[in-house]
């Protein structure tokens, strides 16, 4: 892949990205003018002379307050499964894995369910910190990193992990977990609605400490990643390829699974399960630059952060004053977009030579 | 310089075939003809006049004592035996009798069950991957690659026991060890090409160039010719024979074909039953008492005038 293509589709990607936030800003319930929205968004920056009058204070309010933050999660949470979608297909040496193939989701759902449950219950009356906001995503990420722990020593064979023995412990888990789910909704009475609305994913209502919390994970990951890309091409490659090339296999495959599932861990805990972003990003990145990880990564990064932007727009305005879960919504783009991507490459004959 | 390290090396190897021909009555076994034709290697290689950077026939691996397997199940038991600079070693042996196991252990994929393996003078335990990669290259049967990288950065990763930096750049796109091997083994014109997209026969080079830029000093071949048609067998045969005789590498290479090992073979090592059957010269290797042996099959071994060394011919049913 030229080193010119490769410039100019990160170019691409950083303005889609840029676009997406000045469009999901200026959309809504209130729809504002871009022109309006931009100028607002410019102003922060150093430098940029204020807007001043002409613009309503309201807009400036609804783009910072309550826009934004959402938009910076959504940017977050894309960036964290792109990233983590990339690494995952790379470990498990997988196009189909995805950050959750190794039963994230299901340990964050089943955590997060807990909580609900939890405090739809009653017992906010005996322990009142259960009723603190920062409960379910705690649970969520503790259910997560749970069931990870469990999938390791499950997968562990004389201190080695192979991807095979990890989708397998994955599968197994995330069955065990789903079940304890389901079981848990049956007994769930009111609250079940709420549990569901989690699990399908959302970001609504999510302030900047949300962001806040993220932005650590996905900064400290992302760099454990990159740093780990160049062997992670030759992982890709096969474990006796990589171990004859020199790459310490088991070392750097702990590293960057550890990195790769608190990541997704984090992620999930503040936005619920969202599918297809982990699993298609990665795929179209791959078709336009290849499957070298040292760009492959940030630009799924990149890729994954508009596109969660979009379809959070698209979750919170299509249906009008109803807000449909961004899970749904990742999932009726993805699914079709997937199928394509596939009919493609096995039609056509060439793989993500790009060329 | 090549030139006439080259002359040096096929002298020897003829020279010594005569000999061990000669000494065939007197000892089945192969040992003899191996330590002549070392003794006179390492003679050649500390003759008078010859530099110390044209003494190329060192022993380079020594193993002793070497068991191999899985878990429990022992594959190989008490192997000995050295690799030599400047020596094409064969490995023959019925399916199943440890090939593959024996070069992964080379490797240091798997690690051995017991015994040592020296490299150069120090045991392959105490060398960092990195700096074993650096010695010892691997060119693989044809295997599954599930990402369509293309041929450059298939061949550049060869580079990577090279490089130091976490966030170096994987392989540089323009370096020069990768450019030179690739137009060496006659296959510039694939770089852009997508490894999933080219033939076996090209893909069998491209997994060469990767080994040849590691820049080893001991290649190990796994099969390396046994889904290719002859023409690409034998050209990837030459191009490594070229490297054995004007660089002074050393090749350990499983072979299925007989009439292959022998012609491209200094030495071969016959497994079976979990041991060396068989370890000497080519020729008294490739002899139909020891193919029956090894392989329980009768088989036909001539030595035909033009060529000097043996050839096998599978007999028709009742011939012999």
């Amino acid at each position: 892949m030229g080193a010119s293509r490769t410039t100019l589709y990160f170019l691409v990607l950083g303005v889609f990205l840029l676009l997406m936030v000045v469009v999901a800003a200026g959309m809504g319930a209130a729809n504002l003018p871009l022109g309006d929205v931009a100028r607002v968004l410019l102003e922060g920056l150093p430098g940029v002379p204020t807007a001043g009058g002409g613009i309503p204070a309201s807009t400036r309010m609804i783009v910072l307050d309550v826009r934004l933050p959402r938009i910076a999660v959504a940017m977050l949470v894309g960036a964290a499964l792109g990233m983590s979608g990339a690494v995952f297909q790379g470990l498990l040496l997988n196009p189909l894995a995805d950050p959750f193939t190794i039963g994230v989701s299901a340990g964050a759902a089943f955590g997060a369910t807990l909580a609900i449950m939890l405090q739809g219950f009653g017992f906010l009356a005996v322990m009142p910190f259960l009723g603190h906001p920062a409960v379910l995503p705690v649970f969520a990420f503790g259910g997560a990193v749970l069931s990870l722990v469990f999938v390791y020593i499950i997968a562990r064979d004389h201190g080695n992990i192979m991807p095979e023995s990890l989708i397998l412990a994955g599968v197994i888990v995330a069955s065990f977990l789903s079940a304890l789910i389901s079981f848990l909704k049956s007994i769930a009475g009111e609250t079940l609605s709420a549990i569901v609305f989690w699990i399908m994913g959302s970001l609504s209502g999510r302030m900047w400490h949300h962001a806040a919390i993220l932005l650590p994970y996905v900064f400290v990951c992302g760099l454990i990643m990159q740093a780990g890309a160049r062997h992670l091409n030759l992982i890709a490659m096969g474990d006796a390829t990589a171990l004859q090339l020199g790459v310490d296999v088991q070392r750097v495959r702990r590293r960057l699974l550890v990195a790769g599932s608190l990541l997704t861990a984090a992620a999930v805990s503040i936005s619920g399960v969202i599918g297809f972003v982990g699993l298609v990003v990665p795929h179209i990145n791959r078709l336009i630059i290849g499957p070298n990880h040292r760009v492959l990564i940030p630009a799924s990064a990149l890729l994954g952060g508009g596109i969660l932007v979009l379809a959070d727009t698209l979750a919170r305005t299509v249906a009008g004053a109803t807000e449909i879960p961004v899970g749904v919504v990742t999932a009726l783009l993805g699914a079709p977009f997937f199928c394509y991507i596939f009919k493609r490459r096995f039609h056509s004959g060439r793989g993500g030579d790009g060329a | 310089m090549p030139e006439g390290s080259s002359t040096a090396a096929t002298a020897a190897r003829r020279g010594v075939s005569g000999h061990a021909a000669a000494g065939r009555d007197a000892s089945a076994a192969a040992a003899p003809a191996r330590e002549v034709l070392f003794r006179e290697a390492a003679l050649e290689a500390s003759a008078p006049g010859v530099s110390g950077s044209e003494a190329r026939h060192d022993e380079l691996l020594r193993v002793r004592n070497l068991s191999c397997g899985y878990g429990r199940r022992r594959v190989l038991e008490g192997l000995d035996f050295s690799l030599w600079s400047g020596f094409f070693c064969g490995l023959l042996g019925p399916n199943g009798s440890g090939k593959s196991t024996l070069i992964n252990n080379l490797c240091r994929v798997y690690e051995p069950l017991g015994g040592s393996i020296e490299l150069a003078g120090r045991d392959i335990r105490g060398y960092d991957r990195a700096a074993l990669a650096r010695q010892v290259a691997v060119v693989p049967q044809d295997t599954h690659v599930s990402f369509p990288f293309s041929v450059r950065e298939v061949v550049a990763m060869g580079r990577n026991p090279h490089l130091r930096g976490l966030f170096s750049k994987g392989y540089k796109e323009d370096d020069p060890v990768v450019d030179r091997v690739l137009e060496e083994l006659g296959i510039a014109h694939l770089a852009p090409a997508v490894i999933t997209r080219i033939s076996g026969g090209e893909r069998q080079l491209v997994l060469l160039a990767r080994a040849l830029v590691q820049e080893p000093r001991l290649l190990l071949l796994d099969e390396p010719t046994s889904n290719l048609d002859i023409r690409h067998a034998v050209r990837i045969l030459r191009l490594v024979e070229e490297r054995v005789r004007t660089g002074g590498l050393a090749v350990l290479a499983i072979f299925h074909d007989l009439n292959l090992a022998s012609v491209f073979a200094d030495y071969l090592f016959m497994l079976k039953d979990g041991g060396i059957a068989c370890q000497g010269e080519t020729r008294e290797v490739i002899r139909r008492e020891v193919l029956r042996e090894v392989f329980g099959t009768e088989l036909l071994v001539y030595t035909p005038d033009e060529l000097g060394w043996p050839q096998v011919a599978v007999p028709p049913a009742g011939f012999c």
